[in-house]
Formats: structure tokens, C-alpha cells, sequence
């Protein structure tokens, strides 16, 4: 397999570097012994954003973003990390990147001023400004030791270790999972300003939807190894609409139905819900009264796909493993 | 790199050069008073002219008893290497597995390769260094043991020339690749001893007599007094064989020859029966051979577990 951007999607060919996207990954797989941590995953995201990559635990996030820093080495496929492979070009790769692994592992017996000479020998974008700036904004001082500093704090220190390394593309790994909502909170406000400082591309990954928004203007959902839907937020916000009506009224459904997908559809004793992708935002559907139509929040939409069967798929070999759990998305249950 | 690979193992690097000095000065200081008694109680004398003085056997017997016993105390430094294997090599690649730290240091601009790189070199040079400033100094520690005993028996081969830094390599090369592929520091100290012990013990008994097949003397006392395996040879065994080469076992030989009353009788006794005292030793000269043969194979195996733990890194951790 030729490793060279040209065979990337439609996208290069332009000397244009832009259009190079800063992530593309091809039918990219990861198996250990007989079982797929990720299967057959192709995602693109574009240079510019700030993205949110969401799905549930299992669902081969963190075995994506080791492929892309190029920490595992892919079975199937390939990933491309500005047209270039991170598992056999590390050396150009590497210092594009800046990585934040899940639970911020650092030296714990290092100073924070250790933390940054380490960097500092390690990189060659290498900038103490943007650290040491960002560190004394967050009175974590210097000399402490890092096993000393809150959970917040370390997470902070390898954020700032991250962005003074200047990547072009910043990927974390669960990065607030274990912070509490306070220093949850300082840390995306930290990272909000830094990309807007720093006009980095950040892929970032979470199963907290809630906090993502203040900080992403992209969304990538995976679930089960496979990109179920992925785009600008507010163009996803648009798409979708959270329907309510009688239960029972087949005629509404078939005129939604011919203006929208349903993703999900929930029943109540005496009413529908349905969240729905309008086929033309220009044209929602005709509703009688009392249906209604509202905008679906940005987490009804992330957990309508997530609850989403996955499409037909084509037959392969092994069929115990890719076989898809079935989904009945009409659920009967009473609220 | 090398700032990191400093910052990260300059503890370890002190306990290697605080353990060094306390063993130097031991050393130097026993050392010393060997040297000078060696001189004093005329063990030098005697060595270079044994015809000279017929109290000889008094003197060095009187020698031995004096130091005998450092010279077997010395031999536990044959575990200095196990013990290096598990506090810098066990650890090296292991602690970083405990805390994950891998993906902090291998997502830097520098690839795992080199940082591997760095780590082995750093470490491996810093420990033979230590290793080889020890054995020279062992080497003057033990001159005076060398004129007695010789180098080639075990106890003095394992300590002297090159091997010392061979076991070094190995035993840090083990206690590395254990780190890497138990991801443990603990599991691979254990096993970095109990590996170092299990290679080490059956070479030295079983491999290391037969790197070339040992020479046999077949001995009459009564017409050469003195042995004709030296001091310096290294010698295993002893048994008694007839006129034809056949052994004999020696309950046969020694109620053929009961009821004498000193060793030279006995001696006579075998001589008119026409036996012999079948010897078996490598001789003295065999020495840096086995010297080379002994550490082509241990830096081999240091090289095998290199490869497989630089192969581990590459592929097997993310």
C-alpha cells in the first residue's frame, strides 16, 4: 500500500496545503489477537477545527487517537495525520503534534520547571513563553514537584506542555474525565483561549457531551469502531429536529417521513417523539396541530446516533465480529 | 534525551557510585594491608623461589589462613551485576509502563527508537564504566591470591579480565527486556535475579570445563614430586587408573593400599601396583580464550534480549 498523500480522498492534490485535511483515516483498523479495538473506521476531520470525537466506552476512541500519534501501529488501513503517517513518519509527525494522554501522565517526581525541560530538549518548536505564561496565569508554581499538584493542576501542566510545543494539531484523550466540575471547567476555558491564541486544530475526546460545547465547532460521533455522523455543530444543530405528536397518528409520520429521516423514535403511552434529519433545512414538514417541532439540543442528537442501529452491512468474513447488536428503536417502556 | 535520561536515573546512578566507593575504599584499604603482608611473611619470597626456604608451605598456609577468607568474601561481589540488573535495569522501561508515561515522553518530537537509544546507551556505558574501574582494581586486590592460586578456578575467573563486564551487560540487558515485556518493575526484579542465577550457575558448572576438552597428566608421585597440573591451572578432578588408562574408584585403590602409614607409602603403594593419579585440568594458558569464549556468550545473549527489547518497543506498547 502506497503510504503517499496522493492516495488520499478527492481532497489533495492542490499544492495548496490547506485542503490537506488534518486528519484522514482509510477503513483503519486495530485488532488485538482475534478481537477489533477498532474496525474499519474512515473519518476525515478538516485543518481549522476544534472537534469533539464522542462515543461510548468501548467504542475504540482512545485505540483511534494512539493510531494517530502514532503510538499503535494500525492492522488494517491507515491514518493520516497531515497527509502523513504517524506510525512510519514519526519524525516529521511527531513534532506536529501535541498529545495529552488520558489521566495527563507526567513524571510525578519531576519539578514543573523539570516537566518544561523536558520539553524544551525534546522539541524543536519548542516555546517556554507560551508555558510559563500559561503556568504563572494559573499560579501552579515552578518548583513544586509534580505529584504535589491537584488533578486539575497536572492536567493543566500537560496542556500547557502540549501547546508550548506549538503542534499544528493538539489531541487529548479524555482530558476532564477525571476533574471535578471546577477544574473541569478552568480547563476548557483554558483551551478555548489557547486555540484562539494558537489557531490550532484540536481533536479532543469525551462521553460528556455537555462540556463540549462551549469549546467544539465539530463533532465527530463513533460508536462501535464506526463514524455515525460527523460535522460542523451548528451545520448538525440545523439538520435536526426534535418532533412531538399523538401517538398513533400514521398519516403525520408518513408526511415527516418524506421530508426527514427519523434517527429515533420514542413512544409514550400518548405521545411521539422523534428526532429527525431534515432532508433540506429550507423545508421542515407540514405539521398539524398539536404536533410540534423544536430544535433538538446538541445531546439528544449525540445520543439519538449513538442509540442508532448501524447501518446494513455488507457481509464479511468473520461474521461473529462485526455482526451488529439489533437495536429496536421503538421503545415501549413506560415513563 | 540525554538530559532526560540524566534527570530521570541520577538517583540510581548515585546509589551505582555511592556503592562503588564503598566498595573502593574497602578495597583499597584491605588491599593495602595484603599487599604488605604478602611481603612481610615472605609469601613473595617463597613464590618466586619455592626451593628457597623449606618453611614455604608454613608461610603461605599461614597467609591463607590470614586472608583466606577475604578471598571468599570477595567472590559475593559475583552478584554485584544481578544486583545492578534489578535496580537500573528492571525499572528502566518498566516504571514508565506503571504510569503511563510512555505516551508522554514518546509523543514528544523524538521517536521511541532513539529515546531507547539514549536510555540503553546512558545506562550501559555508566554501568561498564563502573564495572570496569571495579574489576581493576579487584585485579590489584587479588594479585597477591593470583601468584598462589592462580586466576583460571572460578573464583578468581568471574572476577578478573573481561567477563565482569560481560555478566554487567547481561545482567542489565535482562532486567530491561523483563521491564519491558512484564510492564512490572517488581515481577522483573524477581525474574532479573532468577534469570542472571539461571544462566549464570549452569555455564559456570556444566559449559564452561568444556569450551576446550580438558587435558589429562597421568601422575607418578614417586618420580616427580610435584603435581604437574601448577597453580595456575585450572584443575577438576582427580582419579586413580592402572597401567592400561582404566579408572579405578578409589575404595579400590585406597583398601589396596591400607595400613600405610604416610603419603609417601601410599604413594609407593600405588607405584608398585603401577598406578596412577589420572589429573584433569584446563592448563593456565587456555585462560584468555576461555576469557573470550565466556563473554562472546553473554555479550550474545546481551545483544538477543537488546534486540527483543528494542523489537517490544517498536511494536508491542502503545
Amino acid at each position: 500500500m502506497t503510504l503517499t498523500p496522493t492516495s488520499l480522498p478527492a481532497t489533495v492534490g492542490h499544492a495548496d496545503t490547506a485542503a490537506v485535511p488534518a486528519i484522514a483515516t482509510r477503513e483503519l483498523g486495530k485488532r488485538y489477537g482475534r478481537s477489533w479495538a477498532l474496525r474499519d473506521c474512515t473519518l476525515t476531520l478538516p485543518a481549522g477545527r476544534v472537534a469533539a470525537l464522542v462515543g461510548p466506552n468501548g467504542a475504540g476512541k482512545t485505540t483511534l487517537l494512539h493510531l494517530l500519534v502514532g503510538l499503535l501501529t494500525p492492522s488494517a488501513g491507515e491514518a493520516l495525520v497531515f497527509g502523513q503517517n504517524p506510525a512510519t513518519q514519526a519524525k516529521s509527525v511527531l513534532p506536529r503534534i501535541g498529545f495529552v494522554a488520558q489521566d495527563h501522565p507526567l513524571y510525578k517526581g519531576f519539578t514543573v520547571a523539570d516537566m518544561l525541560m523536558m520539553g524544551r530538549r525534546l522539541n524543536p518548536h519548542w516555546d517556554d513563553a507560551i508555558a510559563s505564561a500559561r503556568l504563572r496565569k494559573l499560579a501552579i508554581p515552578l518548583d513544586r514537584r509534580v505529584g504535589k499538584l491537584s488533578g486539575g493542576q497536572q492536567a493543566q501542566v500537560s496542556l500547557a506542555l502540549a501547546l508550548a510545543k506549538r503542534p499544528d494539531l493538539l489531541i487529548l484523550d479524555e482530558p476532564v474525565a477525571s476533574l471535578d466540575p471546577l477544574a473541569r471547567r478552568d480547563f476548557l476555558r483554558t483551551l478555548s483561549s489557547a486555540v484562539e491564541e494558537q489557531g490550532v486544530t484540536v481533536l479532543l475526546s469525551s462521553h460528556i457531551i455537555a462540556d463540549l460545547e462551549q469549546v467544539c465547532d465539530y463533532l465527530i460521533i463513533l460508536a462501535e469502531s464506526q463514524e455515525r455522523l460527523s460535522g460542523a455543530i451548528p451545520a448538525i444543530q440545523g439538520a435536526h429536529r426534535l418532533i412531538t405528536g399523538p401517538r398513533g397518528d400514521a398519516a403525520t409520520l408518513a408526511g415527516i417521513a418524506a421530508h426527514a429521516t427519523v434517527i429515533e423514535e420514542h413512544q409514550t403511552l400518548r405521545q411521539t417523539t422523534l428526532l429527525a434529519r431534515l432532508h433540506d433545512e429550507m423545508q421542515p414538514p407540514n405539521l398539524p396541530m398539536p404536533w410540534q417541532i423544536t430544535e433538538a439540543p446538541l445531546e439528544e442528537i449525540v445520543l439519538a446516533y449513538l442509540g442508532q442501529p448501524l447501518p446494513a452491512e455488507s457481509p464479511s468474513a468473520d461474521e461473529e465480529m462485526s455482526a451488529p447488536t439489533t437495536y429496536t428503536t421503538t421503545t415501549e417502556d413506560i415513563r | 534525551m540525554i538530559w532526560l535520561t540524566w534527570r530521570q536515573h541520577r538517583g540510581e546512578l548515585l546509589l551505582i557510585g555511592g556503592i562503588l566507593t564503598a566498595l573502593a575504599a574497602i578495597l583499597i584499604v584491605t588491599g593495602a594491608q595484603i599487599a604488605t603482608t604478602y611481603q612481610q611473611l615472605g609469601v613473595a619470597a617463597c613464590v618466586a623461589h619455592p626451593a628457597a626456604n623449606s618453611n614455604c608451605g608454613q608461610i603461605i598456609g599461614g597467609f591463607d589462613d590470614q586472608f583466606g577468607w577475604m578471598r571468599s568474601a570477595v567472590g559475593w561481589l559475583n552478584l554485584l551485576p544481578a544486583l545492578i540488573g534489578i535496580l537500573v535495569g528492571a525499572p528502566l522501561v518498566a516504571r514508565e509502563l506503571e504510569h503511563s508515561t510512555q505516551r508522554l515522553v514518546w509523543t514528544q518530537s523524538v521517536t521511541r527508537a532513539r529515546w531507547l537509544m539514549v536510555k540503553l546507551l546512558g545506562v550501559f556505558v555508566m554501568c561498564l564504566l563502573a564495572s570496569a574501574i571495579l574489576t581493576a582494581l579487584l585485579a590489584w586486590w587479588r594479585a597477591p591470591f593470583a601468584t598462589l592460586q592462580g586466576s583460571f578456578s572460578p573464583d578468581g575467573f568471574d572476577l578478573v579480565g573481561i567477563v565482569p563486564l560481560a555478566y554487567m551487560a547481561f545482567a542489565l540487558a535482562l532486567g530491561i527486556a523483563a521491564g519491558t515485556l512484564l510492564r512490572r518493575a517488581i515481577p522483573a526484579m524477581v525474574v532479573t535475579l532468577g534469570g542472571f542465577l539461571a544462566v549464570r550457575l549452569p555455564i559456570l558448572t556444566w559449559v564452561r570445563p568444556y569450551y576446550l576438552p580438558p587435558l589429562t597428566v597421568n601422575w607418578d608421585p614417586t618420580q616427580l614430586r610435584i603435581s604437574p597440573v601448577s597453580r595456575a591451572d585450572w584443575q577438576f578432578s582427580q582419579n586413580f587408573v592402572d597401567a592400561h588408562g582404566h579408572t579405578l574408584s578409589d575404595p579400590q585403590a585406597y583398601s589396596a593400599c591400607a595400613g600405610v602409614q604416610t603419603k609417601g607409602d601410599f604413594f609407593q603403594c600405588l607405584h608398585t601396583h603401577h598406578w596412577l593419579i589420572a589429573l584433569v585440568y584446563q592448563p593456565a594458558n587456555r585462560f584468555w580464550l576461555f576469557q573470550g569464549i565466556e563473554t562472546a556468550i553473554f555479550v550474545a545473549l546481551t545483544l538477543a534480549l537488546i534486540s527483543l527489547t528494542i523489537w517490544w518497543v517498536r511494536w508491542r506498547i502503545s
